[in-house]
């Protein structure tokens, strides 16, 4: 078994439930209650030469990221870590290959409630979990395999090629997705955000930005919508597909101007050019 | 232990912020909560805005597409 899903699973032992014969109320009592689960195996993990993880620098702070290589590892430990409140049977899109979600992190709160005396605890828990960041980590989980299901062909380039491509768009997608949640708490418009994560994602993986790349990733053929991830964004694809369109070119005069800029740093400057007066729907709360 | 004292967290700051099918996963969790019809008497009498504001209040974590799921309930 990869070490990866180890380390992963010391951390956040739901994982070493199985999210098909495990049922939620299991994954509740370990996520919710912190209980320890009966037993601790990952078999129903495959492990890949490829599971990797890294701590990312980012300008909004350090993020834990786990790529699993293993399509099957990737559903399972997303449906495990969101069990507890979506349930166990949650299926996982084919066309997702990334996800960027909170966790708790229960070793943590039991290592701090083990400094106390025993009729403290649950006064110190009350208070140590009033504070969101000592309990709640980030975590970016990534799969791998072509970037929004194009295949290599359609990119002009071996397949080695594009998995390398896919992976570092993929990878910089979803760290700006925690910028932006981080910088920008509670501003959220999904067709921007996706432009400007896609956008961050090209530019680290090719040095530049080509509109078109982008449209083939949203199903945009000839400035019309064919069907691809827009529809996951909207409800309307068909009628957006003009002003997406315009948003890119924008985004492209942007990234040209600031060609050699550390990708991150062109986050402000693609909020701005994403921007297509999308319903902005305040959250209720941060989302570190 | 954690039993004993019922210590507990809120399963409300579990949240799955980006992957690609928040939008689904959120209608389907609209349906499953038995919240689409009020959601669709409230898009049919009092527009889009109302609706997705109520949806914001019961599904704080996906708000951003709430006023496309709304509209999406069959």
């Amino acid at each position: 078994m990869s070490s990866v899903l180890e380390r992963l699973a010391a951390d956040y032992p739901q994982l070493y439930l199985n999210p098909d014969t495990d049922s939620q109320e299991a994954y509740r009592r370990v996520v919710l209650r912190g209980e320890e689960p009966e037993a601790k195996s990952l078999a129903h993990y495959r492990g890949d030469p490829a599971d990797r993880e890294e701590i990312a620098d980012t300008p909004a702070g350090q993020v834990r990221v786990v790529t699993l290589g293993n399509r099957q590892d990737f559903e399972l430990a997303l449906r495990s870590l969101m069990a507890a409140k979506d349930g166990p049977e949650a299926v996982i899109p084919e066309s997702q290959g990334a996800a960027m979600l909170t966790v708790f992190n229960w070793p943590r709160i039991h290592a701090h409630l083990a400094l106390y005396p025993e009729e403290e605890r649950a006064a110190e828990f009350k208070r140590f979990t009033a504070v969101r960041e000592n309990y709640v980590d980030m975590l970016v989980l990534l799969s791998r395999g072509p970037y929004s299901h194009v295949d290599a062909a359609t990119m002009g380039e071996t397949e080695e090629e594009w998995l390398g491509h896919s992976d570092a768009i993929r990878r910089f997608h979803e760290l700006t997705h925690v910028i932006c949640r981080r910088q920008y708490p509670g501003d959220v418009a999904p067709i921007r955000d996706e432009l400007v994560a896609d956008a961050v994602g090209l530019y680290a993986a090719y040095g530049c930005f080509d509109p078109e790349t982008e449209k083939l990733f949203l199903g945009i053929r000839d400035g019309r919508y064919v069907g691809g991830r827009l529809g996951n964004y909207t409800d309307r694809p068909e009628e957006l597909t003009g002003a997406v369109c315009a948003a890119l070119e924008r985004i492209r005069a942007t990234v040209e101007k600031q060609a050699g800029t550390e990708p991150f740093r062109l986050i402000p400057a693609l909020m701005k050019d994403a921007d297509m007066g999308e319903t902005k729907t305040q959250t209720r709360r941060n989302t570190p | 232990m954690s039993k004993e004292m019922d210590m507990e967290l809120d399963f409300d700051k579990l949240e799955q912020v980006s992957g690609g099918g928040q939008l689904q996963d959120l209608i389907n969790r609209i349906v499953n909560s038995g919240k689409a019809p009020e959601y669709k008497r409230i898009l049919k009498t009092q527009g889009k805005a109302a609706a997705a504001a109520a949806c914001c209040a019961d599904n704080g974590d996906l708000c951003g597409y709430c006023a496309a799921a709304v509209t999406m309930l069959k």
